[in-house]
């Protein structure tokens, strides 16, 4: 019975003429955002490759100068573009790829991609994710909608039920109907997804979060699938129950995450730029400047060292005190650094734990969280890098004061020099981006959150009012 | 085969019908007549457990219908005024899927067979119902009766709209299936078609059954007499 209501289903649909144009409409945009997508990420890559190569070249080659020149001179570090970007690009187009690296200073990202872009760019970007978001929620809203209420209106479903057939088992149907519709119309999505993924040969971490990805997507869908049977299952006019899926759609997609997002800035405020900078600036000044010497702080450690050491004179210490002061004012001006950025990554956690704190009200922005985690493409990703890019810039300033303390011994601390023998052998930065576990429970709890509205919408399809008022047909008179 | 025992349902405040008592044995059509909102549709709707009585019961083929809603259902052959059927699907696929539903399960040949039975062109049965006229789609309701072979028929104003020609043919099948053993029972405005094709008429009046005579009674100006006669009422 269940194979004949499913057979018939999808014969309807299949030969539903409005399907067919909006499957093709939906196929081009899709399309459309992957290959544009593509194309921007070998453009990235390809100049990911060459910025590398050359800031490298910049570094090695910045002539004779005094290693603690070379650490203000800095360099750069390159995140690694992955291809996932293609479907979900994140918080990637705000954050940028790329971190400039200097002494004394934790740089931000720079150089993002909205930065090049027409401002009108910042109002949306054709990607699959704005298609999975948006697009594919309001597609199975008409078309569940469609077929159960048209169904109703025009008596087959009362055709069905004067079969013997009872009115469960019909929603049941109708539910399993739309979602193997549903997968259907998704499945090439899938394909060209796959097809594009291959073009780099992507690892099985990739295909992995791949995998994620569009598992994460499809149970998104599913919520509106079981909404959209049971509003037009409950409501019995077509246009009352789409006008509470639209409403239902427009609230979760569009409404909440804005509002979400404004009501967390306000009970987590962020400080801007310019507080930031200073509250940092006056931690800075209170603490130890390895440039300065007359710092109270950098004179009591001088003095310190020399006593240690029974000299009076810098110049008698068996190593350059520079190099030395300037590796602790280093060591002193990341822990403020640590701490101010930990104060604001705390503010940001707080910021999301209120916005999945909210996706009770809106399955949407627990879908985006979970497609960008997937993807690899959320903050707690850029934090990996930013990490991993302060740890490089940490060695390779302390590498160079190391240099200056051990080679400019004596009074020799602006004039001695390195040269392109010593800055070749300077560390190169490495990284990889984690593998999908390292998200561990936040991809967990993502998940189950996302499971949870799939169930909890699927629950009130079986409600017995709502199987009576399907088993009325709907037009009792 | 039917029976209906003090049914009553009352929608709002507004009594649709009222302590309807009536049977429909094998073999026998049954015409119910009456204005709008006499409470014809409503005793069909109670009988398919489309709706549920304040109080009574009605029975299908011994079955409770508010008991056994789905069991019941199997019997019965229902048809309304405007049978309902898939635009998209042709007239055939429409046969099978809802005999499907019934659990039977037919060949092409026996369906196609089926149709040309009740009365459809064989070239039509390919073709989209959406392309059909009304008397083609309730052919197939009755290709419907005749595949599933079901005793009960319930038929809410089959003939309205039919042009003279179509309404007679299926006067005529509904009588050979009346001939095979069916309780038929048929809402109708139609007063010449209920003499000619029903062996019983109950006539309807703000939810109550006022009258019921057999039809071999009455000749078709006293049919009109009486029924005009509780019409003004």
């Amino acid at each position: 019975m269940m194979q004949l209501l499913l057979k018939n289903e999808l014969r309807l649909y299949l030969r539903d003429g409005v399907l067919k144009a909006v499957f093709i409409t939906m196929g081009i945009l899709f399309i459309v955002s992957v290959v544009t997508g593509y194309h921007n990420f070998e453009m990235q890559q390809s100049q990911h490759a060459e910025a590398t190569e050359l800031s490298r070249l910049q570094w090695e080659q910045q002539g004779d100068k005094n290693p603690h020149s070379a650490a203000h001179y800095g360099t750069y570090a390159f995140r690694p573009v992955s291809v996932l970007t293609v479907f979900e690009p994140g918080i990637q187009p705000f954050t940028g790829v790329s971190l400039f690296l200097e002494a004394h200073t934790q740089n931000t990202a720079r150089y993002s991609e909205l930065e090049d872009r027409n401002p009108l760019a910042r109002f949306g970007e054709l990607s699959p994710t704005f298609i999975f978001l948006y697009l594919f929620p309001l597609l199975i809203i008409i078309l569940g909608c469609r077929n159960l209420t048209s169904e109703r209106e025009n008596g087959t479903f009362r055709m069905m039920l004067a079969q013997g057939v009872s009115a469960g088992r019909l929603l049941r149907a109708k539910t399993a109907g739309l979602w193997l519709v549903t997968a259907l119309l998704y499945l090439p999505f899938i394909v060209i997804g796959l097809i594009a993924l291959l073009f780099t040969s992507p690892g099985s971490d990739t295909f992995f979060r791949f995998a994620v990805f569009t598992l994460s997507w499809f149970l998104y869908f599913g919520v509106f699938i079981h909404l959209s049977i049971f509003i037009s299952a409950r409501l019995r006019s077509s246009s009352v129950a789409f006008l509470s899926l639209l409403g239902f759609w427009m609230l979760s997609t569009l409404l909440m995450p804005r509002l979400i997002s404004n009501i967390s800035a306000e009970w987590h405020p962020v400080p801007n730029a310019a507080e930031f900078s200073i509250a940092i600036r006056e931690d800075l000044e209170r603490g130890i400047d390895g440039h300065n010497p007359y710092n109270v702080h950098t004179a009591a450690i001088r003095d310190s060292v020399l006593a240690a050491h029974g000299v009076e004179s810098p110049d008698e210490l068996p190593f350059n005190l520079g190099g030395y002061m300037l590796q602790i004012g280093e060591e002193y001006e990341k822990m403020v650094y640590d701490y101010h950025l930990a104060r604001i990554a705390g503010l940001h956690d707080k910021q999301i734990g209120v916005y999945l704190a909210t996706s009770v009200f809106s399955p949407s922005t627990l879908a985006r969280q979970l497609s960008m985690k997937a993807a690899g493409t959320d903050l707690q990703a850029d934090r990996d890098f930013y990490h991993a890019a302060e740890a490089y810039r940490l060695e390779l300033v302390r590498e160079l004061n190391e240099h200056l303390k051990v080679h400019a011994v004596g009074d020799q601390n602006f004039g001695f020099t390195a040269g392109y023998d010593f800055y070749k052998t300077n560390p190169t930065f490495q990284y990889d981006s984690p593998p999908l576990h390292f998200s561990g429970s936040g991809m967990a709890s993502l998940l189950a959150l996302q499971l949870i509205w799939l169930i909890g919408s699927f629950l009130p399809i079986n409600l017995s009012s709502v199987y009576r008022n399907m088993q009325q047909g709907g037009t009792a008179s | 085969m039917l029976e209906a025992n003090s049914l009553t349902k009352i929608y709002s405040g507004f009594t649709a019908l009222s302590d309807l008592s009536l049977q429909v044995n094998e073999g026998e059509i049954y015409c119910l007549l009456g204005a709008n909102g006499a409470g014809k549709s409503t005793t069909i709707n109670l009988f398919l457990n489309f709706i549920e009585a304040d109080s009574g019961t009605a029975y299908v083929n011994g079955l409770n219908v508010s008991e056994k809603p789905v069991e019941s259902k199997k019997h019965i052959t229902y048809i309304p005024e405007n049978l309902s059927l898939y635009k998209n699907l042709s007239g055939l696929e429409n046969l099978a899927f809802f005999c499907g539903l019934s659990g039977m399960k037919l060949d092409d040949a026996a369906l196609r067979e089926t149709l040309t039975a009740a009365g459809l062109q064989p070239d039509a049965a390919d073709k989209k119902a959406g392309q059909y006229s009304k008397g083609m789609r309730q052919k197939v309701g009755i290709a419907l009766a005749m595949a599933r072979n079901t005793k009960v028929l319930l038929l809410d104003e089959p003939t309205s709209g039919l042009d003279p020609a179509a309404s007679n043919e299926f006067a005529e099948l509904l009588r050979k299936m009346r001939d095979q053993g069916a309780a038929v029972l048929m809402a109708t405005h139609d007063l010449f078609r209920a003499k000619e094709t029903g062996n019983k008429i109950g006539i309807m009046s703000n939810g109550k059954l006022v009258e019921e005579q057999p039809t071999s009674s009455l000749t078709h100006q006293q049919l009109e007499r009486l029924y005009l006669s509780h019409l003004a009422n």
